[in-house]
């Protein structure tokens, strides 16, 4: 609800985070680095807030191997205001 | 250290000064510590970081911007263990952030959060809550 693009979630070097239960992220930036994989099982809804001063909503793997992977078989997605989301 | 009184910490003064450590062989008793507001939370060397009571933390304003907030697990077998927070709020004001880190093997047990929130602030510059896992076997730990 802050409206920026400060918060994420990283893993990278081996890290591993459970999110299993996690269903909602609004405004969140989500990093997978070195080959892992980063599974939001329960995620149903993802929205960028609203942004002011244009913020940038990442949503990234970086390098060969690296996945961001969202198991459920639907998530409503929101962009809204004047936030960006960047895919890479 | 043993404080088993110890109900509430509330840094208002919107610093990011507070912080509870332990390291070579320290440990804390904050058995019943139930709210803090702006403190962040080290714990090293093999050690174990509980606090049981805890259920809610907020970081401050942080006048001026610019003030960070760490929750470390730092290496192996030294686990940052909060097993009753259910909400964490993050920092209000600009280029503010509370950094949730496991780094070198280390666990940060977070079971029974169902809430992150970075409420609406003082303005909408950079500020949230940011999760890293780095290095083989480290792992922060949401609801299963």
């Amino acid at each position: 609800m802050g409206n920026t693009s400060g918060s994420s979630i990283t893993i990278r070097n081996s890290g591993a985070v459970n999110f299993d239960n996690f269903t909602s992220a609004i405004g969140v930036s989500l990093y997978v680095n070195d080959a892992l994989t980063l599974t939001l099982p329960a995620l149903t809804t993802f929205a960028a807030n609203r942004g002011v001063n244009g913020g940038i909503l990442e949503l990234a793997g970086t390098g060969p191997g690296s996945t961001l992977e969202f198991a459920s078989t639907h998530i409503h997605y929101r962009p809204t205001g004047s936030q960006r989301v960047s895919e890479h | 250290m043993n404080l088993p009184a110890l109900t509430d910490w509330n840094d208002m003064g919107n610093t990011s000064g507070s912080s509870i450590t332990i390291r070579n062989s320290g440990a804390v008793n904050f058995d019943n510590f139930t709210s803090a507001i702006g403190v962040s939370l080290y714990v090293a060397d093999g050690l174990t970081l509980t606090l049981p009571a805890l259920t809610t933390f907020a970081a401050n304003r942080g006048v001026n911007g610019g003030h960070t907030w760490n929750w470390r697990a730092t290496g192996p077998a030294a686990p940052l263990d909060l097993p009753a927070l259910t909400t964490i709020n993050g920092p209000l004001d600009h280029n503010a952030f509370l950094n949730i880190e496991s780094v070198a093997g280390g666990t940060v047990d977070l079971p029974a959060v169902t809430q992150i929130l970075v409420p609406a602030g003082f303005n909408h510059l950079a500020r949230g809550v940011r999760v890293l896992a780095d290095g083989v076997d480290s792992v922060v730990i949401f609801p299963r």
